[in-house]
């Protein structure tokens, strides 16, 4: 195996069963509710689940090909939702949202 | 006069606590192996451990200097043990690699598509699609080939257990007990085994069992949905397990997120499920049918491959009276937690032999270790100086009991084939038609189809097995060279035999001595070919 490959195999795999859960767990447990050892344990258990649940999802509604685009954009995807759903609840979003709706409805 | 009774009764817990872990310890060391029933101390211990059970109130809740560099130094210690046998054997330990090696193979061969309609049915009863389509992913985005995954990854998820069982014992019953939990677990004979076994799907199945239960107990009722459906699409018996543990906690709790969690798994592997549902149904219904089979007839049927519950209480038996003595105290406090019933259902399925009980003896050893830790940190650590010292000294002399047979069995652990015989399997892929068959014997067989990349005819197994039982008997028990070119025949040309010459393995030899047979690999194992018409 080349230094090359062994750096794939690392990062790669970082990529795919780490980044993604670390992400959410951030929306399920804020920064300082957890320790780090919660904090990667949790990292790896919603990777493997999320990533292959989100992957097969994708396949059987759009018929999306497992290829390192695609994998790498669902995993990105994932972590852009996991920042959003954070920034959401930071800074009031969900609230926002639900309150312009009811006024729409109201309106309407 | 009570306290005085109540004294005495202490007292001599912690005598006899020692007294047990000594005479364990002896037998561990193979010095002296008394001729009592060890098995009995596992009931009278508690009985001495009520007073101090009945006094005390909460969990201690203060928090331990180090705790991170204890535990990651525990992490490498269970990793450590996992990768002694690779640095002995390039092959994995098990049964099973070759199992998965073929799965994994079938899916990558595939990419980019996922081959669902064209998987034989044997794969989709033996791996629900989480798994394979996990490994996928690792194949495209970091270059992991199946070996990869078996090598590397299998070990690591392995050690990476002790992280969810600290954080659930953790999470309910303080910090001390979780340290002792993940020591515990790293030191278990049993979850060793399963490393031996090559039980991937397993160390999986519980690694989100235990992070639903730890979901379950924090109220996050959105991550125990993800972890449930986890479980679904990569272990449906640990799958079966936490549904059973959900019923109890909902009737207690009666919170209603645990229905909408309910609904929120069932919708997150319906693409799952839809696609093999009547094979899932099949595996679940088979499992209830066992089961009351087992319950009129006195169980024994469907056990799956594991030890049972007696090699069980053997193997344990240093931390069994602790998880009784964890499991009373819950009791005792009324305290029906989520632990509490993953306990009582792995303990009836396995005692009751309802299904699949030797395989539930894994999570059950899981349930097994936390409550120990409780019982233990409880009822050991928790006294005053004096007394805190000598539990020290007890719960040391445990973990030396218990890590001598693992330490034995991680040195000792040998694969099931050896290298050369390996070699041979992949002389076959190098060597022989792509459109070959090779028969081989149910011992070589995952081998031979994990390594092979041809098509394996063996009793019982895969798609190309075209024989029954009984045909297979006679193929097996015959020296007449006619009656195997009979049995050969009804495969297309060309066709190879092949044999690891192994103490367990047999094939009879003595049949493929004609001229429509002829040696073409001879080293560790042996490969014929056959030919229809004979070789001159």
């Amino acid at each position: 195996m080349t230094a090359g490959e062994i750096a794939r195999l690392i990062f790669g795999g970082l990529f795919v069963l780490f980044v993604p859960g670390l992400a959410w767990s951030y929306v399920f447990f804020l920064r300082k509710n957890i320790d780090w050892i919660e904090r990667v344990a949790l990292s790896f258990g919603l990777s493997i689940a999320l990533v292959p649940l989100s992957v097969f999802w994708l396949n059987w509604l759009f018929d999306m090909k497992i290829t390192l685009l695609s994998t790498s954009l669902t995993v990105c995807g994932l972590v852009v939702i996991a920042a959003a759903l954070i920034l959401a609840r930071k800074y009031g979003w969900g609230s926002l949202f639900v309150s312009k709706i009811q006024t729409y409805i109201k309106r309407n | 006069m009570k306290a005085k009774i109540v004294r005495i009764i202490e007292l001599s817990y912690l005598q006899l606590v020692i007294v047990f872990l000594i005479l364990v310890l002896l037998r561990e060391l193979e010095v002296l192996d008394f001729p009592i029933y060890y098995q009995y101390f596992v009931l009278v211990l508690p009985l001495f451990a009520l007073p101090h059970l009945l006094r005390r109130n909460k969990a201690d809740e203060t928090k331990l200097p180090g705790v991170l560099i204890i535990v990651l130094f525990i992490f490498f210690f269970a990793l450590l043990l996992r990768l002694i046998p690779l640095i002995n054997s390039p092959v994995p330990l098990g049964y099973d690699p070759g199992f998965y090696k073929y799965t994994m193979d079938v899916y990558t061969g595939a990419l980019p598509q996922i081959p669902e309609a064209s998987l034989a049915t044997w794969i989709k009863e033996m791996y629900p699609q989480g798994l394979p389509v996990l490994t996928d992913l690792t194949n495209v985005v970091a270059g992991a080939d199946a070996v990869d995954n078996i090598k590397y990854l299998f070990p690591f998820l392995g050690a990476l257990l002790v992280f969810p069982v600290f954080m659930v014992t953790q999470n309910i019953f303080g910090q001390r007990a979780g340290i002792i939990a993940a020591l515990l677990y790293a030191v278990s004979y049993t979850q060793f085994e399963v490393f031996t076994y090559f039980y991937l799907k397993n160390v999986l199945g519980i690694l989100f069992l235990l992070l639903a239960i730890y979901a379950l107990d924090k109220n996050k009722y959105a991550l125990m949905t993800l972890m449930f459906a986890a479980l679904g699409i990569f272990h449906r018996p640990e799958f079966l397990l936490f549904a059973l543990i959900l019923v109890p906690c909902f009737l207690i709790n009666r919170r209603r997120e645990i229905i909408w969690a309910v609904f929120g798994t069932i919708i997150l592997i319906i693409p799952f499920w839809v696609t093999r549902w009547e094979i899932n149904w099949g595996v679940l219904s088979g499992a209830l049918e066992t089961a009351v089979t087992n319950i009129q007839s006195g169980g024994g049927l469907g056990g799956g491959t594991f030890f049972d519950l007696d090699t069980y209480t053997k193997v344990a038996i240093a931390y069994l009276p602790f998880a009784l003595i964890g499991g009373i105290y819950l009791a005792i406090k009324r305290n029906w937690n989520s632990v509490f019933f993953f306990l009582v259902i792995s303990a009836i399925i396995v005692i009751a032999q309802l299904f699949f009980f030797n395989r539930f003896v894994i999570p059950l050893d899981i349930a097994v270790v936390i409550l120990a830790a409780v019982g233990i940190d409880y009822t050991l650590l928790n006294r005053e100086r004096v007394w805190k010292t000598v539990g020290i000294g007890a719960g040391i002399i445990l973990l030396v009991a218990t890590v001598i047979p693992t330490i034995n069995s991680a040195t000792d652990a040998e694969p099931l084939i050896t290298g050369d015989q390996l070699q041979a399997v992949e002389w076959i892929s190098e060597n022989t038609e792509e459109n070959a068959y090779v028969l081989a014997t149910t011992n070589d067989a995952p081998w031979v189809i994990g390594w092979s990349e041809r098509r394996v005819i063996a009793p019982g197994l895969f798609e190309w097995d075209l024989y029954e039982k009984e045909e297979w008997d006679v193929f097996f028990n015959t020296d007449d060279p006619e009656v195997a070119k009979q049995f050969m025949d009804r495969y297309d040309n060309p066709v190879y035999i092949y044999y690891s010459i192994n103490e367990s393995n047999y094939l009879g030899l003595e049949k493929f001595q004609g001229k429509y047979f002829r040696i073409v690999y001879n080293n560790g194992a042996i490969i014929y070919q056959y030919r229809e018409g004979g070789f001159r």
